[in-house]
């Protein structure tokens, strides 16, 4: 025999109401809304403390590729486009991912995962766009998504290991700074 | 003749009696017709001549008288007495003349055709001489004629005196005329005197003649009649002789007939006969041996019976006391029987109760899967609503990309103001918090949604499972119902059952009674069965003595 599993219908319905009264008074209750404005608060100063921008430093904006973390100079990069996909070009080199219409100019898009001599993993959902300010236009860089933008403070910049050819210096966490020009004139 | 049958025999006996007899009455009737005729011809003959005789002689006078009167005539004529007297007339006596001549000739013709036509010699001479009267007289007359004549002839010349002269000669030739008419008569009366005779003679001819052959029919019988007495009589004392020492038991007589006849026949039948018997004697004594064995054994047996009949009483008796028991627990059974359909009743009543419930159940069931049912149809539901809620989720977390996007070109934007966008870098640095906030409730929505959308799931599949119990159990109830059905059409043929069972024990108990009545009668019957085995004994004895008495008696038999 099974276990007998009896509902207590009164519980059940004191549940369902009391659900619908929350649900009823979430925009009027007021308990409920300084709970909420409450947490909002402490995660805003949580903020503050660890991960708020640094006032004096380089700010870098900070982006993953292929499960590594780089960053970028945030002085480099002139805007962050999403949900565009380079269209390739045929007979192009193979460090050029292809091309982006941004505002009715067409704009190249380097790959840097080639740049990086990673092989092509490419992380579709998150495909981001860096836009970079080279000499007097703009290129397309495509990175993986972007996490955010820190500032370091000068003391804090550590040097990149020789081996990484295209890092300007490295964070204290290990994330390479990479340098543009490096990654960009390499091959011309 | 000994191999003639007697039925043969005796045919030819009275076939030889009767011939005998048929010629006796042939003859008789034979002679009978001749003296008839002989009879015949005297009456018409005789008295035919005789009256012929008798009419001449009346001629004969008549012609005497007219001679007579003429005469007178003359006389009184020659005195003048008579003055008218006629002349003599001579013609008269002429006619009367002329009459008998005729007479005559016709007597003679007569005579000369029945002398032809004459039955007997004798009498055609007798008819022979009466022809030659008749002739005599018929010359006679025809001498008187001429007389007559000159008589006549003298009266008419008035000679009276010589007529009266002449007279003496025609008296002499009518006396000769009348002796001739004598002479015929006495010949009549002569042949008929021989016809008489005749007749006389005839009939003792006959007489003699069927007297004789009748001695001779009478004797031919008496041989007959003794010839068959000695040769059906003889056999038959020599049956009567063996059969009566057949009687006598002497089984051993024979007749060892050869006849073909029926005396033989039955001759050799008594033999077979005897043979039989013998043969049955046989047997009989035979069986009259077995007869004595059987009846000894029947004694015997009979002894033994008188034996069994005591224990079969007793036995009897046992079987009415065993009766009683049974008797007794056919109550028992019956009272048991009675209670048992009454629980049965109360049994089919309950089953009905049940089916009733069984059926509330099965509607219940019905309208439980019909709620499981509208449940399903109402989680279906929520989970499209939840589906929507996720659309808008969806939105929100778009949303919330394009505020964090929108967040680090302003940050991006607040760089390159350098030191002027400082504050500004605050503020995009504030919205790429929130931001990312709210893609983080949006997870956790997206996750509570999940849940969920896992237990809608499982709502739905646990109400179908429900619904596919509801509907075992609707199967089980209609299964109970039928079941409950089925059980009480059992329960009602165990309630007939035992009602028949409960009449079937009221009938038994009568049945018992009846056997119990029987058993007391068998009781009683095997006192008098005891009784009577004793005068069975006794008939066994006398039966014994009975079959001795048969075997010596057989043996009287000589075979």
């Amino acid at each position: 025999m099974k276990e007998q599993r009896r509902i207590d219908w009164n519980a059940a319905r004191a549940r369902l109401a009391e659900a619908q009264q929350v649900l009823e008074s979430i925009d009027s209750d007021s308990a409920v809304r300084k709970r909420t404005f409450r947490a909002r608060a402490e995660s805003l100063a949580r903020s503050d403390k660890t991960a708020g921008p640094e006032m004096d430093g380089d700010s870098i904006m900070i982006f993953r590729l292929a499960r590594e973390r780089y960053a970028l100079p945030l002085a480099s990069v002139s805007e962050v486009v999403t949900g565009v996909e380079p269209v390739p070009v045929p007979g192009a080199p193979a460090r050029v991912a292809g091309v982006i219409q941004l505002r009715g100019e067409i704009k190249p898009v380097f790959s840097l995962a080639h740049a990086l001599g990673l092989s092509e993993s490419r992380d579709s959902d998150a495909a981001t766009v860096l836009l970079l300010r080279h000499g007097e236009g703009e290129v397309g860089l495509h990175v993986g998504p972007v996490e955010g933008v820190r500032t370091v403070a000068a003391g804090a910049r550590q040097a990149a290991p020789e081996m990484a050819r295209h890092a300007a210096w490295m964070t204290a966490d290990l994330v390479l700074v990479l340098n543009v020009d490096a990654l960009l004139d390499e091959d011309g | 003749m000994a191999n003639m049958r007697i039925g043969t025999r005796l045919l030819l006996a009275f076939g030889a009696i009767v011939l005998l007899t048929i010629f006796l009455g042939l003859y008789a009737l034979a002679k009978d017709n001749q003296l008839q005729a002989l009879t015949r011809e005297l009456d018409s003959r005789d008295f035919e001549s005789t009256d012929a005789l008798l009419g001449i002689s009346r001629t004969e006078d008549q012609m005497r008288a007219a001679r007579a009167e003429a005469l007178v005539s003359a006389l009184l004529r020659r005195d003048n007495l008579a003055a008218q007297t006629p002349g003599v007339p001579e013609q008269d006596w002429t006619k009367y003349r002329d009459q008998m001549t005729g007479q005559l000739a016709d007597l003679n013709a007569m005579a000369t055709n029945w002398q032809a036509t004459s039955l007997t010699a004798e009498r055609a001479a007798a008819w022979r001489r009466v022809h030659s009267t008749v002739q005599e007289a018929a010359a006679a007359l025809k001498a008187l004629s001429p007389e007559v004549e000159r008589q006549y002839g003298l009266m008419n010349a008035g000679n009276i005196t010589a007529a009266v002269g002449s007279i003496p000669t025609i008296e002499q030739a009518v006396n000769t005329l009348q002796a001739r008419l004598a002479d015929a008569r006495q010949a009549v009366a002569d042949q008929t005197r021989i016809g008489r005779t005749e007749v006389a003679d005839l009939a003792a001819t006959t007489r003699n003649s069927v007297i004789f052959v009748l001695i001779t029919t009478v004797v031919a019988g008496v041989l007959f009649a003794v010839f068959i007495q000695r040769s059906i009589t003889i056999p038959l004392s020599q049956f009567v002789q063996v059969v009566e020492r057949v009687g006598q038991g002497d089984l051993t007589q024979k007749l060892e007939f050869s006849r073909r006849d029926e005396l033989g026949k039955l001759g050799r039948s008594l033999d077979g006969m005897v043979r039989g018997l013998r043969e049955v004697a046989n047997q009989t004594r035979s069986v009259a041996e077995s007869l004595n064995a059987a009846t000894t054994e029947i004694f015997a047996t009979t002894q033994q019976q008188a034996a069994s009949t005591a224990e079969q009483a007793a036995a009897v008796q046992e079987a009415n006391a065993t009766m009683a028991e049974i008797v007794q627990s056919g109550v028992q059974i019956t009272d048991r029987a009675k209670k048992v359909a009454a629980s049965a009743e109360a049994t089919s009543t309950s089953s009905a109760a049940g089916i009733e419930s069984v059926q509330n159940t099965a509607a219940i069931m019905e309208s439980i899967r019909e709620q499981a049912e509208a449940v399903a149809e109402n989680v279906v539901a929520l989970s499209e609503k939840t589906q929507a809620i996720s659309e808008i989720i969806t939105t929100v977390n778009d949303i919330a990309e394009q505020s964090h996007l929108l967040a680090l070109n302003a940050a991006i934007q607040a760089a390159a103001a350098g030191e002027h966008g400082r504050s500004f870098a605050v503020v995009a640095s504030e919205m790429r918090n929130l931001a990312a906030q709210s893609k983080q409730a949006t997870v956790q929505v997206r996750s509570i949604l999940g849940d969920i959308q896992k237990a809608i799931s499982s709502s739905v599949m646990l109400t179908e499972e429900a619904v596919k119990r509801v509907e075992t159990g609707r199967q089980q109830a209609n299964v109970a119902d039928r079941t409950i059905r089925d059980l009480t059409g059992n329960i009602e043929e165990s309630v007939r059952a035992f009602q028949q069972i409960v009449g079937g024990s009221s009938q038994q108990q009568i049945g018992f009674e009846q056997v119990t009545e029987a058993f007391r009668n068998i009781g009683i019957a095997s006192q008098e069965a005891a009784t009577g085995t004793k005068q069975s004994e006794k008939a066994a004895a006398n039966l014994n003595a009975l079959s001795q008495q048969l075997r010596r008696a057989m043996e009287k038999y000589r075979v």
